[in-house]
């Protein structure tokens, strides 16, 4: 029986801030055991503003999810966003000596530092390297070149950067509480973990976690990640929309977003008025649909339209067998799959984590995908600690899994 | 070593009382309290026992207990005034040892109307100045309630050294129309709590320049005049800036039509011990680029240091009598339009003395007969129903008035100040009762901060306007000067400056043009939309757009 392991992930959203402890057994699905979320203070756009603020609402979700899971919280796996975190692809390769002409567990490690020899942007820092494909002299498509005969390799990898101070600023925040950061990971990379399976990455398919506060989007193709980033606009940015054109305080706004929000602008859902009850401090009025879907509407799209164009400088469309995957907060928008299908021009589907067992309400939740995904991440990358060799490689790999 | 302490001029050696009377005079006093405004005492006083007692001002006064049992005047303001009487030994007991009185009254009931004259007299017989803030009552409220109203204020004007009236009516243009009445009232108190805590304010800050009732006599005393009132406070970079511009943005007060009519301007600037002499210089140089040349401006600016971090500006600004043409609100059918009234000589000269210019709109429809002239003017007049609509144009400036007066005067050297004597009464009980400096202060201004600052936070987001028209409290009453305004015989007029009024065709005078340039220069759109919820975060911007902003607002789609 495979060693039983806890694994926290942790998110620290624009809207909620949420702790996933799952039980993580290789080679099984895993086993989600408490959730802890609050909501967010704090934050803006997926990145800290208010480090005290923020640090108060992580320790309410981490408790919450120690009582939840009855588990000490003592490390966690962070999940970061924002509209710093960029992608770009670099192939690094490495010359076999011809008196050994295999390939060995140091040539593979050798390619990834090769193709991590490439120019970031200022203060930006590595946080994935996302293995795409290897070459053995010239040959592509191999899977696994330990043991190949050759005299050159190369590796396609897709390099995940972000600003290195604001990574900071999120890890600091959890460690304030007394738990360590094992790795800080990009939400999309995570939520992609359990929202595709190997047939859409394989298939090509695209992901996208609409948020509160960013919108992060990934894309496989031939099950590597293409291109993946994050577009520093969310369901924060609807509701405040909604404000501005109704002139209704954020909380109504945020209010009639997620009760009454809809994408269509046509038909009936975009029929006749919502009224907003007087209270104390708040005059009460109505509200045309037509007028409140109208301006969710036009923000969605182009929020899409943002991504498709960012996906399409990468090349990452031309392969879309497993289609548009839509998860995250937003894609409880009412009608948000046709507009994205408009948008993409193939079918979209929501979705949310798969291949875990425990709560239903927690792995059906779109809003808990990344968390989630962080758990899934980190039992794909999980041999590292234990099987050194192997584990590494494996752990390389996760992209692929 | 000896320290030597310097008493500041103004401190609250300068004993304030606070009385709220009647129904919504107790509100407006309730507010206050609520804002935990210090250093000024706060009473309440009503016929009204049940309404009394739900009042959160501790200090209460039962007016006519015996004569009306504590069940209030029905409306009667002979009722009010017996019962002012019955209580007056109870009334000057708390007044006792105030300097200054500031009474705040709901005109058009029974309390409000009777009572509060009576209180006022008696006030004044003490040896306490007595400010009145008056609110005439809605046009809703019907006729009765505004002839006892104005018979009221009348009553007051004899015996109070200023009187600053609020038009219910006008201040419901402010409020959303749409909103309850519950919110019109509220905004009302709110209004009525700011202009006194302005007032009271003044007196009790480490002044760096003076400035003091007397100022704001001189303001509004020379003529029966209208005056514009506006507050504005800001923290941050430009603010200084930005405060005057929240000052001048209400659509009510309407910067540039009214001020080119305006003769004085009393502009009293305070801030925390941070607040810096450029900020200043911006301000007063930014203020008189919008303001002619001959406007008299009286300044006054304080530090508090409880204020670090903001600057708040306070604005009034005096129109004479006969100095041109003033538009004023038509209230129809809970419809804010606007009017314009070109008042020609004439109509002036047929109006009636006892009408005051105070008068809402809807007792000119009850009393057009009086206006005369002015109603075949009122076939002119082109209603307006927006905010965005520009300021009045057609004021004709007097260019006699105040032409060799000089532009800053700090003294009060005009005649009309004999019965005022106020700056010898401010700073005689200073010297002899050395209180210390910023404690009592403290709690009001922090209060006013709060305040400020909670009426930022449920205001609410403005689609196409500026930031600054989101400005916490800007108000436009009328202000009438006290009776030695009235002595002066001065013809009644109908000049007052509204903002919602839709620019005429009409020869614009030097003044009035200079205005007009001036509005170039604001910059109405800068950034409407930045602030809020995302103002602390890098802006996201695309292909040179700022993504922050709506997306329907940068694809100019219509929403309405």
């Amino acid at each position: 029986m495979a060693k039983e392991q806890i694994v926290v992930g942790l998110e620290i959203g624009t809207s909620k801030v949420a702790a996933v402890v799952g039980d993580v057994r290789p080679d099984q699905p895993i086993h989600i055991l408490g959730v802890g979320l609050t909501p967010s203070r704090g934050v803006r756009k997926g990145e800290i503003v208010d480090l005290e603020t923020a640090a108060r609402c992580v320790r309410d979700a981490l408790a919450d999810a120690e009582v939840a899971s009855d588990v000490d919280i003592r490390t966690v796996y962070l999940g970061i966003a924002g509209g710093h975190i960029g992608s770009f692809p670099s192939r690094g390769s490495v010359l076999i000596p011809e008196d050994r002409g295999e390939v060995t567990y140091e040539d593979i490690q050798q390619v990834q530092e090769d193709a991590r020899k490439v120019q970031l942007p200022p203060d930006h820092c590595f946080i994935h390297s996302v293995l795409q494909q290897y070459y053995v002299d010239g040959q592509d498509e191999v899977l696994n070149p330990l043991g190949f005969q050759g005299s050159k390799l190369e590796a396609d990898f897709q390099i995940v950067h972000g600003s290195q101070k604001r990574i900071n600023n999120s890890i600091r925040c959890v460690q304030e509480l007394g738990v360590q950061v094992t790795q800080p990971v990009f939400n999309a990379v995570a939520a992609a973990q359990v929202v595709l399976n190997a047939d859409q990455k394989n298939a090509g398919a695209v992901m996208i976690d609409m948020g509160g506060g960013t919108s992060d989007y990934i894309a496989y193709n031939n099950g590597a990640v293409k291109a993946c980033g994050s577009v520093a606009i969310g369901g924060d940015h609807i509701t405040n929309d909604i404000s501005i054109g109704l002139r209704l305080p954020m909380a109504r706004a945020e209010w009639l977003k997620v009760q009454e929000g809809s994408v269509l602008t046509a038909g009936e859902p975009a029929a006749g008025r919502v009224v907003l009850k007087p209270e104390a401090g708040f005059a009460g009025c109505a509200v045309e649909r037509k007028l409140l879907n109208t301006i969710i509407s036009c923000r969605v799209r182009e929020t899409l339209e943002l991504i498709k164009r960012e996906l399409e400088a990468e090349k990452a469309l031309r392969y879309l067998g497993g289609g548009v995957l839509l998860t995250g907060g937003c894609s409880l928008l009412e009608g948000i799959d046709e507009l994205a299908g408009e948008v993409f021009g193939v079918p979209v589907r929501l979705t949310h984590a798969h291949a875990v067992s425990g709560p239903a309400s927690a792995f059906e939740n779109p809003q808990l995908s990344a968390a989630i995904g962080l758990i899934k991440y980190a039992q794909a990358t999980q041999p590292e600690s234990s099987k050194k060799q192997i584990g590494k490689f494996f752990g390389r790999l996760f992209g692929r899994q | 070593m000896i320290e030597l302490t310097r008493t500041h001029e103004g401190n609250s050696a300068w004993n304030v009382k606070v009385l709220g009377v009647g129904g919504a005079g107790s509100h407006a006093a309730d507010r206050l309290t609520k804002d935990a405004i210090s250093g000024v005492e706060i009473l309440v006083a009503n016929t009204d026992f049940r309404a009394l007692s739900a009042s959160v001002t501790q200090e209460r006064i039962v007016l006519g207990q015996r004569l009306t049992r504590g069940l209030g005047t029905g409306g009667d303001p002979d009722l009010g005034r017996s019962a002012a009487v019955e209580s007056m030994g109870q009334v000057t007991a708390r007044l006792q040892g105030a300097s200054l009185v500031i009474l705040l009254v709901g005109l058009g009931g029974g309390t409000g109307s009777g009572a509060a004259p009576c209180i006022a007299e008696a006030a004044r017989q003490l040896g306490a100045h007595v400010a009145v803030f008056a609110t005439l009552p809605f046009s809703f409220e019907g006729r009765r309630r505004s002839e006892q109203a104005h018979e009221g204020l009348d009553a007051l004007r004899r015996h109070a050294n200023l009187v600053v009236c609020f038009e219910n009516d006008r201040m419901a243009a402010v409020a959303d129309p749409a909103s309850g009445i519950e919110d019109a009232f509220e905004s009302v108190d709110s209004l009525l709590a700011q202009a006194v805590r302005a007032v009271a304010t003044m007196t009790g800050k480490k002044n760096v320049m003076h400035s003091g009732l007397d100022e704001i006599a001189a303001t509004v005393a020379e003529y029966r005049a209208t005056a514009l009132f506006g507050h504005g406070l800001a923290t941050g970079e430009e603010r200084a800036r930005a405060a005057l511009a929240r000052a001048f943005s209400n659509p009510l007060f309407d910067s540039e039509g009214a001020l080119a009519s305006a003769t004085r301007l009393w502009v009293y600037v305070s801030g925390g011990s941070d607040l810096r002499w450029s900020e200043v210089q911006v301000l007063m140089q930014e203020l008189t680029e919008r303001i002619s040349s001959e406007v008299r401006v009286f300044f006054g600016a304080a530090v508090d240091p409880e204020q670090a971090g903001s600057v708040s500006v306070t604005l009034l600004a005096g129109i004479p009598d006969g100095v041109g043409v003033g538009a004023r609100p038509a209230v129809l059918d809970s419809k804010v339009e606007t009017t314009v009234y070109p008042i020609a000589i004439e109509a002036r000269a047929v109006s009636h003395a006892d009408e005051s210019s105070q008068r809402s709109s809807r007792d000119r429809e009850h009393t057009t007969d009086n206006l005369g002239a002015s109603e075949a003017h009122a076939e002119e007049l082109a209603p307006v129903t927006s905010r965005e609509q520009k300021p009045a144009s057609e004021i004709a400036v007097n260019p006699n008035v105040n032409a060799t007066e000089p532009l800053v005067s700090s003294s009060a050297e005009s005649q009309e100040m004999d019965h005022l004597p106020l700056a010898e009464q401010v700073s005689a009980p200073q010297r002899s009762v050395p209180i210390p400096p910023y404690e009592a202060a403290k709690g009001r201004r922090e209060s006013a901060a709060q305040n400020a600052q909670r009426v930022e936070a449920i205001e609410e987001p403005v689609f196409l306007e500026p930031v600054t028209e989101k400005a916490e409290t800007n108000l436009a009453p009328t202000v009438v000067a006290d009776k030695e305004a009235d002595r002066r015989g001065v013809a009644e007029t109908h000049a007052e400056v509204e903002p919602h009024t839709q620019p005429e065709v009409a020869p614009l005078s030097a003044a009035a043009k200079r205005a007009k340039d001036t509005v170039q220069e604001q910059m109405r759109f800068e950034s409407p939309n930045r602030g809020g919820r995302f103002e602390k975060t890098d802006p996201t911007i695309v292909d040179g757009e700022d993504l922050d902003v709506p997306t329907f607002l940068r694809q100019h789609l219509p929403l309405e």
